[in-house]
């Protein structure tokens, strides 16, 4: 049986998810939820994600919800199979939660924002803008340093640290026209330029469509 | 060397001493001076680069985010204390959501409501009304969800006490205190029942009898 991933192949938190399975050769079939008429807030939905989110999963009895949750999950579970995305000992693992945890409490909190104002809200409130972007220059910063000696943001390899941002980098880099805050800094843009080039990311992109 | 946990008197800090104290694993404490800006000198940022509390040092390992340092804790300490990720992958599935639950949907307007009701004029700016009525607006949604789902389901990640309860009780200490709004929770008849249970771990209280914020 396959795992049933519930959300749009657009939206930034099913793709998290997305990205996991693709990353870890996991066989998944997408159920189409319809944010544009709020399918995800009627009582059917609301059975599998009390909060009226994207994503849900449901596997066989399994069903599990919050994007990031799933990604450990499956990551966990499939430890051996496709590419390594928790570390190899318990104190590398500790530092890829870290950088999670950073994604979560720093990066999102100013990013979300930025995307609903920027690219879904016809006024958007420009003096939030103006205040979101300083505080995402601050947040880039930190990056900037910690990228300065690390490939990647949890150490040499490519972990779910790193892929937990790609969907809200992709954001910034094309439809919120913020793709400056990358190119000016060396290591965060190569590090952008390095995980958007791996073939899970590129095959995303393509189920997506944009 | 033993483990040292920084800024034990604040709340993100306190999800990691009860993580701890749970598993007896024996630590120290480092006082950080918010006050004086301790946290943003070079060498605290050196420990945490984004400048705020905690920030954990075992040996030489550094680790910083409370949620990721209880994690730590409650992997590198499995078989001692009582078993806060649960049994299996999948109880640690359900872990990991209501860990990110809080995380993601139940701690945002519950810092505004911090902020700005327990800490505007310490830290010196306007105390928005308007925030202060949406946030409790928004947290009194989150709750509900608690309260359907808590019916069914004596802890959040299922018959177990996890990391997920023990994440949500340094701030909502602060909502049945300080803040002044313990209706939240006292007219939630699960959530209440969840909140006391959870509360009167010997665990927590021997976290706040000992860090609590100096009065």
């Amino acid at each position: 049986m396959v795992v049933k991933l519930f959300g749009q192949i657009k939206a930034g938190n099913p793709q998290r998810v997305l990205l996991c399975f693709l990353e870890k050769g996991i066989e998944f079939e997408v159920i189409h939820v319809d944010l544009n008429t709020f399918e995800q807030k009627k009582p059917e939905y609301l059975l599998r994600q009390p909060f009226g989110q994207v994503p849900a999963i449901e596997d066989g009895d399994l069903k599990l919800f919050e994007s990031r949750a799933i990604s450990r999950y499956y990551a966990t579970k499939y430890a051996d199979q496709g590419t390594d995305l928790l570390g190899k000992t318990l104190e590398q693992r500790a530092i890829v939660e870290q950088w999670m945890e950073v994604e979560a409490n720093y990066f999102n909190v100013v990013v979300l924002p930025l995307v609903i104002n920027i690219v879904f809200t016809p006024k958007f409130d420009v003096a939030l803008v103006e205040e979101l972007k300083v505080k995402l220059d601050k947040v880039l910063d930190v990056y900037e340093n910690q990228l300065a000696t690390n490939r990647y943001l949890a150490g040499a390899e490519f972990s779910l640290a790193d892929l937990t941002h790609m969907p809200g980098m992709r954001y910034i880099m094309n439809e919120a026209g913020l793709g400056s805050m990358i190119t000016s800094r060396e290591n965060v843009n190569r590090w952008w330029n390095e995980i958007s080039a791996r073939p899970a990311w590129k095959k995303l992109m393509e189920m997506a469509a944009y | 060397m033993v483990l040292k946990v920084y800024g034990p008197h604040f709340a993100s800090p306190k999800r990691a001493l009860v993580t701890l104290i749970e598993k007896g694993v024996p630590f120290e404490t480092v006082p950080v001076d918010l006050m004086k800006g301790e946290h943003k000198q070079p060498a605290y940022l050196a420990l945490q680069p984004f400048g705020t509390v905690p920030a954990v040092v075992d040996g030489d390992y550094k680790i910083f985010e409370s949620r990721a340092v209880m994690r730590y804790v409650a992997e590198k300490y499995r078989s001692q204390g009582p078993d806060l990720l649960g049994k299996t992958v999948e109880d640690r599935g359900q872990v990991e959501q209501w860990l990110d639950v809080e995380a993601t949907t139940f701690h945002p307007p519950l810092l505004n409501l911090t902020l700005h009701i327990m800490f505007a004029s310490v830290m010196g700016f306007p105390s928005d009304e308007k925030l202060i009525k949406e946030s409790e607006e928004k947290l009194s949604a989150v709750l509900d969800v608690y309260e359907a789902h808590l019916s069914k389901s004596k802890y959040l990640a299922g018959d177990f006490v996890s990391l997920a309860d023990l994440a949500h009780l340094p701030f909502t200490d602060y909502l049945v205190g300080p803040i002044g709004k313990a209706y939240m929770i006292k007219d939630r008849k699960h959530v209440s029942a969840w909140w006391d249970d959870i509360s009167s771990r010997p665990a927590w209280k021997e976290t706040l009898e000992k860090y609590s914020f100096p009065a």
